[in-house]
């Protein structure tokens, strides 16, 4: 029997917990740690990391590894960054100011050149196929390191549409693994506790809540019902710190510095988490599939993207939680050095480019290089489960030796035959 | 125009133009192109060609030849020896940068103004195989030159680009004249017809008359169609924007954007009272896999000529009178991804830039060789029937 939870039955129990604990949450009063010290805990021992997920496929070309003056190269520019002899598009001028703090691998080579196959086959690190989905990375690290002592949830989604708890990034580590994703930074709905419902009133359905709980488990498969309990407990924690999620308490001179577009609020909401000590914070941005009119939709996009992204790493620098923060900014793929008769750009796996920054992490570092056109990379390129190892061993997990336990079946955390690049770890 | 227009020959070219115009003595045909130079064909009779012994193969080739190429199966199939024109390679005019993205022809003098995606702005002759430069500025803008216009004496151009700016030359020298600074990336430009002001389009479809010589916004409307926020993409429709007859036809062209990313969108030319600010006239010239009008020529018999880029493959020329909502001609075989159309000065010739077939595909496609290719444009000669 597949251990991995249905959607419909997820529904189902979601529902159920719903309907016996409606407005159930307790949301008031702060708990926990003020964000200040929340975030000085954070500094200092527990790793944490941003992931931005650029879907769809920003081109390499007009943001990390940009090839002015040759034949693909498009119109834009070359900018010098803060690394002398490093240069990005000229629509990334925030983020050069901010290469001095990142890590530029240039010569990824990947596989999948579709969107269907290539995003599940990225975040999960492309292993060996052993006949059970692997989970993505956010699942991963909700795995392997569990959520901080904030007791947050270990692993959230912030993404445009709809929110709600995503079990299918777990792949085989079971639902419990999923993501909660906050839909346009908002919590999922229902969540909140209702306006109506005094905190006592609230903390008497809670309970009912948990009875209820230990008698739907009693009749359902312990997976099943350790998610949703386990969801539940996590979610609660979340709802007390309604704080880091309340977009009308972004401070205005923040969200200028962010940006106020989508991906300048998604990130401010990021950093709130990542100061009140959530594991894992992935912050979707859709759209950046350009098969036409290229240019004018990088030059509309990449600058917010670029504006969200250097303020965030600014101000996860000046609070000093950068040193214990792995940040990832990547797509599925990147985009065909060749320009169509549209004005875009295809899908490229064979070279292109993500940015990281933080713990592990060589600052200023550029890895990996393509050739003169873009092309191709130079020497040797490296795919998605080199750079799981790296990951993993920027957070100090030792991706060698750790294995997953599959119902009693070893399996590695990544692909067993590819190794950590030493050339991007501290 | 009473008859279907006629196609005279394709030239292959090597690289992907921009921008084609033939100079107004008709005897040159210039094109912006994607890798920093401006391309140039001699316009020759056939029976020059012949007099001064040009090949086909020759005119076949976008890059200037040094010596006459050799016979290829290809061309030689692909050549329509019937036409009465060759264009014959010139070598290309360089020293630009990125994408030479427009290019204008001075009205009266021998002189081609040429703009590039780095803010660069120049006058060159365009005779010659290596002619010098009147002018240039190399930082021009601060960012992609979108457009130049020439006022219609040919005194003055202006200029607009993604720094936002509206600017203003002296086209003898280039000396600034006047400046604009707008609140947004600026697509298209055009000289009213009595060189008194200039209106422009941004990347929201907001059409804005502008009293340079005053920095003053006369007056704004809207171009709304051509403009859709999608998810956090600003889409920019916008491509074209020229009087018609005498001034009193204010024509807006490109695309009604539905979606980012792939830019689905239908190809629409929009007529407004220019007095007014209102539009007149609305055409939609296809679904939403057909993309944008990227490039119109007005011809002074009273009819438009249009063309269309849309999803790799997808193109279309057209020709369109005044009043009517559904082009009198519609041309798509042989036609993908049109990005220009040149009106000859005889009136009885165009050029259209295409896209050659199977321009696009993801992932790994090489040539025989091994090469990694990039996509060309043709250049499709058609004669207008007398």
């Amino acid at each position: 029997m597949n251990p991995l939870c249905k959607p419909w039955e997820h529904a189902v129990s979601r529902r159920r917990f719903l309907g016996a604990s409606a407005g159930a949450f307790a949301f008031g009063a702060l708990g926990g740690l003020a964000t200040a010290q929340a975030a000085e805990a954070m500094r200092k021992n527990e790793k944490q990391v941003l992931f931005v997920w650029l879907d769809g496929g920003i081109s390499q070309l007009e943001s990390w590894d940009p090839k002015p003056n040759t034949p693909f190269g498009g119109p834009f520019r070359a900018i010098p960054t803060s690394v002398p002899g490093t240069h990005f598009s000229e629509l990334m001028a925030k983020s050069a100011k901010q290469a001095h703090r990142l890590c530029v691998l240039r010569s990824l080579c990947t596989q999948d050149n579709s969107h269907s196959s290539g995003v599940a086959r990225i975040q999960r690190g492309d292993p060996r196929n052993r006949g059970v989905p692997y989970p993505y990375f956010g699942s991963a690290i909700a795995k392997l390191m569990g959520p901080t002592s904030s007791k947050l949830p270990p692993y959230v989604w912030i993404k445009p549409d709809s929110g709600g708890f995503k079990t299918e990034d777990a792949g085989f580590l079971g639902p419990k693994y999923g993501s909660l994703a906050f839909g346009d930074g908002k919590p999922p709905e229902n969540l909140l506790r209702n306006a109506s419902l005094a905190a006592d009133e609230d903390e008497e359905r809670n309970e009912l809540r948990e009875m209820l709980n230990k008698r739907y488990a009693a009749q359902r498969r312990t997976n099943f019902t350790e998610a949703s309990s386990y969801v539940f407990d996590t979610a609660r924690e979340l709802m007390r710190r309604s704080e880091i999620f309340d977009t009308s308490k972004l401070p205005p001179k923040d969200q200028d510095r962010y940006g106020r577009t989508e991906i300048g609020r998604h990130m401010l909401i990021a950093r709130n988490m990542l100061e009140a000590g959530v594991r894992f914070v992935k912050v979707a941005n859709y759209g950046w599939d350009t098969h036409g009119d290229n240019f004018n939709g990088h030059a509309s996009l990449v600058p917010k993207f670029d504006r969200a992204f250097a303020a965030i790493i600014e101000d996860l620098a000046a609070s000093g939680l950068l040193e214990n923060t792995l940040v990832v900014a990547m797509s599925e793929f990147g985009r065909t050095p060749r320009i169509n008769g549209h004005v875009g750009r295809d899908h490229w796996p064979e070279a292109w480019s993500l940015a990281m920054a933080g713990c592990g992490v060589k600052p200023g570092a550029v890895v990996g290089a393509t050739n003169d056109n873009g092309t191709f990379v130079k020497d040797n390129g490296y795919d998605i489960g080199a750079v799981f190892h790296t990951w993993y061993s920027a957070l100090g997990i030792d991706s060698k030796t750790v294995e997953y336990d599959n119902h009693g079946q070893p399996l590695p955390i990544a692909h067993e035959e590819m190794k950590a690049i030493k050339e991007a770890l501290v | 125009m009473k008859a279907e227009p006629k196609d005279l020959k394709t030239f292959t070219t090597d690289r992907q133009l921009l921008s084609a115009r033939f100079s107004p003595c008709g005897t040159v045909l210039a094109s912006g192109a994607m890798d920093r130079v401006v391309m140039r064909w001699s316009v020759v009779e056939k029976k020059k060609a012949d007099d001064v012994a040009v090949s086909d193969d020759i005119a076949l080739l976008g890059e200037p030849a040094k010596k006459p190429a050799p016979k290829n199966a290809k061309n030689a199939k692909n050549a329509k020896p019937e036409s009465p024109v060759e264009l014959v390679p010139l070598p290309p005019l360089a020293g630009f940068n990125g994408w030479v993205q427009s290019i204008a022809f001075h009205t009266t003098e021998k002189l081609l103004f040429v703009s590039d995606s780095w803010g660069k702005l120049a006058c060159t002759p365009y005779e010659g195989d290596a002619p010098k430069s009147q002018w240039e500025n190399a930082t021009a803008h601060d960012a992609a030159i979108r457009r130049i216009a020439v006022s219609a004496d040919g005194k003055l151009i202006a200029t607009c680009g993604a720094d936002q700016f509206v600017r203003v030359w002296n086209s003898a020298d280039g000396k600034p004249v006047a400046k604009h600074e707008h609140t947004s990336d600026i697509f298209v430009l055009t000289f009213t017809p009595d060189g008194t002001q200039i209106v422009f389009g941004d990347m929201f479809a907001k059409l804005s008359v502008l009293d340079f010589k005053a920095d003053k916004i006369v007056r704004q409307f809207e171009a709304a169609p051509f403009y859709t926020l999608s998810r956090m993409q600003d889409v920019a429709g916008l491509r074209v924007l020229t009087f018609l007859d005498d001034g009193r036809t204010l024509l807006a062209a490109g695309c009604n954007p539905e979606g980012g990313g792939f830019v689905q969108g239908v190809p629409v030319l929009m007529d407004f009272d220019f007095a007014t600010g209102k539009p007149v006239r609305e055409v939609r010239l296809g679904t939403t896999k057909e993309g944008f009008v990227h490039d119109v020529a007005w011809h002074p018999e009273g009819f438009l000529i249009a063309v269309t880029s849309g999803q790799p493959g997808s193109g279309k020329l057209i020709i369109l009178r005044p009043g009517e909502k559904e082009p009198s001609y519609t041309r798509t075989a042989g036609l993908a991804n049109c990005h220009s159309v040149a009106l000859h000065p005889d009136k009885r010739r165009f050029v259209v830039t295409s896209t050659n077939a199977g321009s696009n595909g993801n992932g790994r496609r090489l040539t025989a060789d091994g090469e990694y290719p990039g996509n060309t444009s043709p250049l499709n000669l058609f004669e207008i029937p007398a």
